[in-house]
């Protein structure tokens, strides 16, 4: 159903009612997430896969091994949060 | 195109890694001008105007001020900021360690690292302190192969205040409610065995008291052997609570061997009546069938394998 002379239609779902009063819109995917996205296909552009595995593995994987599984804990408790990695 | 690193680059890797694990764990937070200055980059970087910002001091705080300020649900995405330490290394190493191009935002996450997570809006951008967080060992120890665990015994281990809903307990690398740490006289029996994690279970046991455990649950000694010692607590109509004392043959970073409670089915082996078999019981197929049709069968494994 759609809205009529400016009233909200009846079983709208709750989170399309929010989306409509909701004043804020999130950039962090224009900001933040883009810009990984680039970096990534930058260096996927220009590092064969074997290099990059290494620094992968030993870099990235290195510090998630330490510092990753806290943010696992964290977001347990803030489910519709987004892996931005 | 880079097919291979070189030897140099190769030497760095763990100088890159190393560096980053200390950023992901920093609780360090930078002045209100520097966190201005690495948020305005972000918006102007995309053409967006920078709006006010915010400081907080957690996600659940964040996400009760985005509410509050008319975000809908599902508008809350937060930028990882420094818990992306893993990626911005990876990035990091690229952009100073080799000749690649076109990858000079990566400037703008090693500094987004300064900061906690973050909600970028149109209206507002709401930025998170970093919490304290807490290991077995100190900080300066934690490298790159180390595997360190969160623990703390008195408060959270990672800590974004008194109270605060985003804290997070851990006993020895175990998630726990905060009650386990913070009261442990509100754990009950009927607390313990109704809990379904064995290593929340044995946590919760640890801090009411093993022996006290027993006790209180009237368990009853049903066998001891070399593999354990096994329990027994009747629990009215319902099945019989049972359960095997196993130690851990890992041995912890400290020389010692954990005790482990493991829950066992009183029906296995036409009902258990010794250690060995209650362990023998805990390997399944994946059907969930006895792995071992006997109990010995386990035990003659283990000594063929020594």
């Amino acid at each position: 159903m759609s809205s009529t002379g400016g009233f909200l239609a009846e079983k709208q779902d709750d989170d399309t009612l929010i989306l409509q009063l909701g004043l804020m819109k999130n950039l962090t995917e224009k900001l933040y997430l883009n810009l990984t996205e680039k970096l990534y296909l930058q260096v996927r552009g220009q590092v064969e896969r074997q290099a990059g595995n290494q620094v992968w593995e030993q870099v990235r994987w290195q510090v998630e091994e330490e510092v990753g599984w806290q943010v696992w804990r964290q977001r347990r408790k803030f489910s519709k949060t987004i892996d931005i990695s | 195109m880079i097919e291979k690193l070189t030897k140099n680059q190769e030497a760095k890797l763990a100088d890159y890694a190393n560096k980053w694990i200390q950023k992901g764990i920093s609780s360090e937070f930078p002045s209100d001008e520097r966190v201005h200055e690495i948020i305005a980059a972000f918006y102007e970087k995309a053409g967006e105007k920078v709006p006010p910002i915010r400081i907080v001091n957690s996600p659940s705080e964040a996400i009760r001020l985005a509410k509050k300020m008319g975000a809908a649900e599902s508008q809350i995405q937060f930028a990882w900021m420094n818990h992306d330490a893993g990626s911005i290394g990876f990035y990091e190493f690229f952009k100073n360690e080799t000749s690649i191009d076109n990858i000079d935002e990566t400037d703008l996450f090693v500094n987004g690292a300064e900061l906690g997570w973050t909600l970028f809006f149109d209206e507002v951008c709401i930025v998170c302190r970093k919490p304290t967080v807490h290991f077995e060992v100190p900080h300066e120890e934690i490298k790159a192969g180390t595997v360190s665990v969160l623990h703390r015994m008195d408060g959270p281990a990672i800590d974004f205040g008194k109270g605060d809903a985003s804290n997070v307990y851990a006993v020895g690398g175990v998630v726990v409610e905060a009650y386990v740490v913070d009261n442990p006289e509100k754990i009950t029996v009927a607390d313990i065995e109704k809990e379904s994690n064995a290593e929340v279970r044995r946590v919760k046991i640890d801090q009411y008291g093993q022996s006290r455990y027993l006790q209180d649950s009237e368990a009853e000694v049903v066998n001891e052997d070399d593999f354990g010692v096994l329990y027994r607590k009747a629990l009215g109509a319902d099945e019989p609570l049972m359960m095997v004392k196993v130690v851990n043959s890992t041995e912890e970073p400290d020389g010692t061997f954990k005790d482990y409670f493991i829950r066992v089915d009183p029906n296995a082996y036409g009902g258990l009546k010794t250690a060995r078999q209650a362990v023998a019981s805990t390997w399944r197929n994946e059907d969930g069938s006895l792995m071992f049709e006997n109990a010995d069968e386990y035990c003659d494994q283990l000594v063929a394998q020594s």
